[in-house]
C-alpha cells in the first residue's frame, strides 16, 4: 500500500504534449489521451466504446478471463522488477501473492466465471503457468530492462489525441530496444495471431523509439498459455515501418468516427458473451 | 523496532520546458504494538503521506509562482525524521543546487556531458531507491555530489542505467572513492 501511494507520483516516460486534439477527448471522455484499450473497444463494438468511455456506464460484471490476465501481468512484472532492482528473484509463493492481489479489488459476485471455471481451479490455472514462467528462459533477461509496466504517451498523428499506454516491459541490449507485451492465451499463438495483435506494440514501439535513437526496434510477445501444461512463448518481429503507417492511418480513422458520434452495436458471438454492457445494449435503441 | 519510510515526489512541468519539482521523505521509528492495531497503523501512514503531500504541494506552489528569471527551476528536498515518535518531526531543507560551478569538476563534466533527453522511467527510480535503501546508501548524497540533482526522478534514462548497473555491480564503485575527498553519502542515512 505504501509503495502504491508513492508510485502514483513517479514520473511518467513521456509527458503530456500541446496537442490540441487532447481537449476534444476531454471534453468527451474526461481523459485527455486515448488508449489503446480504448481504440481497440472501439473497433470491437463502437457502442461499446461510448457506453464505457463517454457515458462512463459502470459494467454490469467483470469477467475472470480479465481479472485472471491481471493477476498474472502484475506477477510476471513483480518478477521483471526485481531483476531491474537487483532483488532476489521472487518464489512462486511471492507471485501467486502478487496475483492474487488483482482479485482484491473486484467484488466476488460480479465476477462472471466460464462455465467450467472456479476461482480455485484459476489460482491452480496461475501457479502452473507462472511455475512455467520461472522455469523458461524468458525469465531472464537479455541485456538491460529499461521499463516495467511503464507509462507512456505521445502524439502519433495530427489532429489525433495522444495514445496513452503501459508498455509491460522495455529492455535494451547493445543494438536493440525491445518493447514487450505479455499476454495469457488459451492456446499456442499462430503467426497469423501474432500479426493481427501486433498493432498496439507497434504503436508504443513508436513512442519509445526516442529512448534509444537509432537503435533497432523490436516488438516481442510474451505468451503465456492457460493450457493444462502451459507453454511461455516468445514471439519476437523487428518493427516494420510500412506496418506502423498502417495501423496510424487506422487510429485516425478511428478517432474521426468517435468525434462524430459514429456509435453502433457491434453483435459478435464472441464479444457479447463476456461484455459487462449486456443490459444497457438491449435497452439502447439509437 | 517498526519503522516507517514514506516519501511523495512530484514533477510539474512549466513553460519553455523547463520544470520544478519537490520531494518530500519521512522516515519514523513507530511504536511496535502498532503491528496489533491495524487502523492505528493505517491512521498513523496516512497521515505521513498526507504531511509529505502537503509539503509538496506547498513547495511547488511556491516554486510555479515564482518569477522564473533563473536559467533553471530550483529544486528542493524536505527531510523529515522523526524518533521514536511520528510527533513533533524535525525539519531540515536542504536548499536547491542550481549554481552547478559549486559541484566538483568531475561532477560538472558529468552533468554537461550526459543530458538525457527522456527522464528516467518509474520503475527505474524505484529500483534505485530499493537498491539505496538495500545498501544503506545516502541518494541525495550520492545525487548531489554525483549529478547536482536532489532526487532519482530528475535523472535522465541513461544516467539512471548506468546508476543502477554502478550501484548493483559488487565493486564498490557507489561508494565515494577517497580521491574525490567527500564521503558524505556513503553513511546509513537511508534512501529516498
Amino acid at each position: 500500500m505504501i509503495a502504491g501511494v508513492g508510485e502514483a507520483l513517479l514520473p511518467v516516460l513521456t509527458p503530456a504534449s500541446t496537442n490540441p486534439a487532447n481537449e476534444i477527448a476531454k471534453r468527451l471522455t474526461g481523459r485527455d489521451y486515448m488508449s489503446w484499450s480504448a481504440l481497440s473497444t472501439f473497433r470491437t463494438c463502437p457502442l461499446k466504446y461510448k457506453f464505457r468511455y463517454i457515458d462512463g456506464l459502470p459494467e454490469e460484471s467483470v469477467s475472470s478471463a480479465l481479472v485472471f490476465g491481471t493477476g498474472i501481468h502484475t506477477a510476471v512484472e513483480q518478477h521483471y522488477q526485481a531483476i531491474l532492482s537487483g532483488d532476489p528473484k521472487p518464489d512462486l509463493d511471492a507471485l501467486m501473492f502478487a496475483y492474487r492481489s488483482a482479485w482484491l479489488p473486484h467484488d466476488p459476485d460480479a465476477i462472471q466465471f466460464g462455465s467450467t471455471e472456479t476461482r480455485a481451479s484459476l489460482d491452480a490455472l496461475a501457479a502452473r503457468m507462472l511455475t512455467a514462467f520461472l522455469a523458461s528462459p524468458a525469465a531472464s533477461v537479455q541485456g538491460r530492462v529499461l521499463g516495467v509496466e511503464e507509462e507512456i504517451r505521445g502524439m502519433l498523428v495530427e489532429g489525433v489525441p495522444d495514445l496513452y499506454g503501459r508498455v509491460d516491459l522495455l529492455t535494451e541490449d547493445s543494438d536493440t530496444l525491445v518493447v514487450t507485451d505479455i499476454k495469457t492465451s488459451r492456446g499456442k499463438w499462430s503467426q497469423e495471431q501474432v500479426e493481427d495483435s501486433g498493432e498496439q506494440l507497434l504503436l508504443y514501439s513508436h513512442l519509445a523509439s526516442e529512448i534509444s535513437p537509432g537503435k533497432k526496434l523490436t516488438t516481442r510477445f510474451l505468451v503465456l498459455t492457460k493450457t493444462k501444461e502451459p507453454q511461455i512463448e516468445e514471439h519476437v518481429r523487428e518493427v516494420n515501418p510500412v506496418a506502423v503507417k498502417r495501423t496510424l492511418a487506422g487510429v485516425e480513422r478511428v478517432w474521426r468516427a468517435i468525434e462524430s458520434g459514429v456509435f453502433y452495436p457491434a453483435p459478435s458471438v464472441m464479444a457479447c458473451s463476456g461484455c459487462g454492457y449486456r443490459e444497457a445494449c438491449r435497452a439502447w435503441m439509437g | 523496532m517498526l519503522k516507517l519510510h514514506a516519501g511523495v515526489s512530484r514533477k510539474v512541468g512549466l513553460p519553455g520546458f523547463s520544470s520544478a519539482s519537490a520531494s518530500c521523505t519521512v522516515e519514523a521509528e513507530l511504536d511496535s504494538t502498532l503491528l496489533n492495531d491495524t487502523d492505528g497503523f493505517q491512521i498513523v501512514v496516512r497521515r505521513a503521506y498526507q504531511s509529505c503531500e502537503k509539503a509538496v504541494q506547498d513547495q511547488i506552489a511556491r516554486l510555479t509562482s515564482e518569477p522564473q528569471s533563473e536559467p533553471s527551476q530550483p529544486q528542493e528536498v524536505i527531510e523529515v525524521r522523526t524518533s521514536p515518535a511520528i510527533s513533533g518531526p524535525t525539519v531540515t531543507r536542504i536548499p536547491a543546487t542550481t549554481n552547478h560551478a559549486d559541484l566538483p569538476v568531475t561532477n560538472r563534466a558529468a552533468f554537461r556531458d550526459a543530458p538525457s533527453p527522456r527522464p528516467a522511467t518509474a520503475s527505474q527510480v524505484k529500483a534505485i531507491r530499493a537498491i539505496a535503501a538495500r545498501r544503506k546508501i545516502d541518494l541525495v548524497g550520492l545525487l548531489r555530489e554525483r549529478f547536482g540533482l536532489t532526487t532519482a526522478d530528475q535523472l535522465g534514462i541513461r544516467e539512471a542505467s548506468n546508476l543502477i548497473d554502478e550501484l548493483k555491480s559488487d565493486e564498490p564503485t557507489a561508494s565515494p572513492s577517497p580521491s574525490n575527498g567527500n564521503g558524505a553519502y556513503a553513511t546509513t542515512g537511508g534512501a529516498r
